[in-house]
C-alpha cells in the first residue's frame, strides 16, 4: 500500500564530498509519501550529510536529488519541517514569540498563527510555559520547541535528526509520543537517530549507511524477521532429548535450560521429539532479531547472535 | 518583502532586548554631545559641525560593534541554520538584518536632533542655526553610517566570530578611509582610483557644507550595495562548503 505511495524523497546516484572525504557514495534512497524512514549509522556514516543536502544547506556533487517530485530545493523546503539535533533559539524570546517569528517567516497566514502556534504547544506540552524565555527552559523543552517550530508550516515532509538526544528517559519518552500521534496522522518523516529503539518503533523502513554508502534498506519487519528462527520453552528437556536433538544437525541450536532456539523449518521435527520424550511444551513464537543486531551486523560486521526477543512480545 | 520585514523586527526587538543597544546608543549620544558642545561653546558659532566630523570616528568603532553579531552570532549560536529552513531568501536574511541595524542607528541619530534644537532655542535671536547644511550632514551621516553598516553585516556573514568579524569591518573601513592617502604612492590610474573610492574624503565633506550631489549620493548607496550583495554571497557560499 504505501509503496505505491508517490515517492517524496528520491536519492539517485548521490554524492557528497568534502575536499578528499567522501561523505555519501552513489547513494540512492527513496522515502514514500507517509512513510516514517529511519536513518541509522555510527557518526561520520554521512547521516547529517544527506540530512544537509535535503535541507538545502549544501550542494550534491554530482548526482540527483529531488524533493517532491521537485530538483529544486528552495521550493521544497516550503513543504519541509526540519529539527536539528540541537535546534538553537534566540533565547531571549518566549516560545509564543518565537514560533511566531518562524510562523511569520514560513508564510503562515497570520489569522491562523496564533491558533496554530496555541495548537502545537499543546501538542507538545508546552502551554503552561508558552510565555516563558525559552533561556528558562530544560533540553528537553527547548527540543519540544524545536518540534513545534518544524511544525509551524504544516509540513508534509518532517525531517528529524536525532530529535531525543541528550534527553533523559523521561524526555525521550515524551519526543517519542509526540512522533507517535504525527506517524499516526501520516506526516512522512525521515528520522535520523542512534536510539535504535526508537527507529524501531517509529519507523516503517530503514536505512544503513556505513562510510557513505547505504549498506542495507527495507521495511523494519523484514530485517528484524530473517532470522526465521522459533523459540519453543518446555516445562522440563532432559539430557536424552537435547542428544536427540543435537543429532539433527540444525544450522542453529541454542540450548538454555528449558528453553530451546530452533530453525523454524525444523520447528515440527523438534518439536514432536520433545512431545516423544515426554515434555510439557509451555510455549512456541517466532524469533525475531532486535534493530540492534541488525545495525551491529551491518554497520560493524558483528556476527548476529541467536535473537532472544519472542516476535510476539 | 514581508520576510526582510519580519526578521528585521525581530532583530530590533532583539537588540531592545539585550543593554547592549541602550549602552551604544548612550555612548553615541555623550561622545557626540561632547563635540557638539565643545564646538559649540567653543566657537560660539551656531553650527553642529562638531558633532558630524565626529560621526565617522564613532561609526568606525561602533557600526562594527553594532552589526558583528547579526550573522556571525547565528552561525556560532546555530540559530541561523533554523533560520535558513524558513523559505526564506538569502536576500531577505541579510537585507532584514541590515534594515534592523540601520532603524537602530536613524533611532541613535534622531535623538542627536535634540542638540538642534537647543542651538534654536539658545541663537535663535541670533538668527539661529542655518538647517540646511545640517540636514544636509544628517544625510551624509546616514549614508556614511549606512554604508559602515553595511561593511559589517558582510563582515559577520564570512565569519562565526563576532569579534573577528568587527575587527574585518574596521580593516575594510579603515582601508577605504585611507585609501585616498595613498594616491601619491600609487602614481596614475590606480592612484586616481583609490583617491576615487577614499570614503569620507569629499563625500561626506561635500554633504557636510550643504551641497548634495548626485555622484556623492550614488557614491554610498553603491558601496552599500556592493557589500550587501557580497554578504549575500557569502551566505550562499555556505552550501558549496
Amino acid at each position: 500500500m504505501k509503496m505505491q505511495a508517490p515517492p517524496i524523497i528520491e536519492c539517485i546516484n548521490l554524492n557528497k564530498s568534502y575536499d578528499r572525504i567522501h561523505a555519501l557514495s552513489n547513494l540512492n534512497l527513496t522515502v514514500h509519501q507517509g512513510e516514517s524512514f529511519g536513518l541509522l549509522g555510527e557518526n561520520g556514516a554521512g547521516k547529517s550529510s544527506l540530512v544537509r543536502l535535503l535541507m538545502g544547506f549544501t550542494f550534491p556533487s554530482s548526482g540527483q536529488l529531488r524533493i517532491f517530485d521537485d530538483a529544486n530545493l528552495g521550493r521544497a523546503r516550503q513543504r519541509i519541517g526540519y529539527l536539528p539535533e540541537q535546534p538553537q533559539f534566540d533565547r531571549r524570546f518566549s516560545a509564543v514569540q518565537y514560533l511566531g517569528y518562524l510562523g511569520k517567516l514560513a508564510g503562515v497566514p497570520s489569522d491562523e498563527l496564533r491558533p496554530r502556534i496555541a495548537d502545537l504547544l499543546e501538542l507538545v506540552g508546552l502551554t503552561a510555559a508558552a510565555d516563558r524565555h525559552i533561556s528558562t527552559y530544560s533540553k528537553g523543552m527547548t527540543q519540544r520547541v524545536g518540534i513545534a517550530a518544524a511544525l509551524i508550516h504544516k509540513p508534509a515532509l518532517l525531517i528529524l535528526d536525532e530529535p531525543s538526544a541528550g534527553l533523559d528517559p523521561g524526555g525521550q519518552w515524551d519526543i517519542r509520543n509526540i512522533l507517535a500521534r504525527l506517524r499516526a496522522e501520516g506526516v512522512t518523516m525521515l528520522l535520523c537517530s542512534h536510539q535504535l529503539v526508537e527507529v524501531e518503533d517509529l519507523c516503517d523502513t530503514v536505512g544503513i549507511l556505513r562510510r557513505g554508502e547505504l549498506v542495507r534498506s527495507g521495511a523494519v519487519s523484514d530485517l528484524l524477521n530473517l532470522a526465521n528462527l522459533v523459540e519453543i520453552v518446555a516445562d522440563e528437556i532432559s539430557a536424552i532429548t537435547i542428544t536427540r536433538i543435537q543429532a539433527m544437525e540444525l544450522n542453529t541450536l541454542d540450548v538454555d535450560g528449558n528453553r530451546l532456539v530452533v530453525p523454524a523449518a525444523a520447528s515440527q521435527r523438534v518439536l514432536q521429539t520433545l512431545l516423544e520424550e515426554g515434555a510439557r511444551i509451555i510455549s512456541m513464537n517466532p524469533l525475531r532479531r532486535s534493530l540492534q543486531d541488525v545495525y551491529l551486523q551491518v554497520s560493524r560486521g558483528v556476527p548476529t547472535k541467536v535473537p532472544t526477543r519472542p516476535i510476539t512480545r | 518583502m514581508s520576510d526582510t520585514a519580519t526578521i528585521a523586527g525581530k532583530e530590533l526587538r532583539s537588540y531592545f532586548t539585550s543593554p547592549v543597544a541602550y549602552v551604544l546608543t548612550a555612548a553615541f549620544l555623550v561622545l557626540n554631545g561632547i563635540f557638539f558642545a565643545g564646538q559649540a561653546i567653543g566657537s560660539s558659532t551656531a553650527t553642529m559641525d562638531g558633532m558630524f566630523r565626529t560621526i565617522p570616528v564613532l561609526m568606525l568603532l561602533l557600526a562594527p560593534i553594532l552589526s558583528m553579531r547579526l550573522i556571525a552570532e547565528e552561525q556560532r549560536s546555530g540559530t541561523l541554520e533554523l533560520l535558513l529552513t524558513s523559505p526564506v531568501s538569502d536576500a531577505a536574511v541579510v537585507v532584514g538584518k541590515y534594515l534592523a541595524v540601520l532603524i537602530l542607528y536613524i533611532v541613535m541619530l534622531l535623538f542627536t536632533l535634540f542638540y538642534g534644537l537647543l542651538l534654536q532655542l539658545y541663537a535663535g535671536s541670533q538668527g539661529g542655526p542655518i538647517w540646511g547644511p545640517i540636514l544636509s550632514s544628517y544625510f551624509g551621516a546616514l549614508l556614511l553610517g549606512g554604508t559602515f553598516l553595511a561593511i559589517g553585516v558582510f563582515t559577520s556573514s564570512l565569519t562565526d566570530n563576532p569579534a573577528v568579524g568587527a575587527f574585518i569591518a574596521v580593516a575594510i573601513t579603515l582601508a577605504l578611509w585611507l585609501a585616498g592617502n595613498f594616491q601619491s604612492v600609487f602614481q596614475g590610474a590606480f592612484g586616481t582610483f583609490l583617491n576615487q573610492i577614499a570614503i569620507t574624503d569629499r563625500y561626506y565633506n561635500n554633504l557636510m557644507v550643504g551641497v548634495v550631489a548626485l555622484k556623492d549620493v550614488i557614491y554610498y548607496l553603491s558601496l552599500i550595495v556592493i557589500f550587501l550583495f557580497m554578504a549575500i554571497q557569502s551566505l550562499g557560499s555556505r552550501r558549496w562548503r
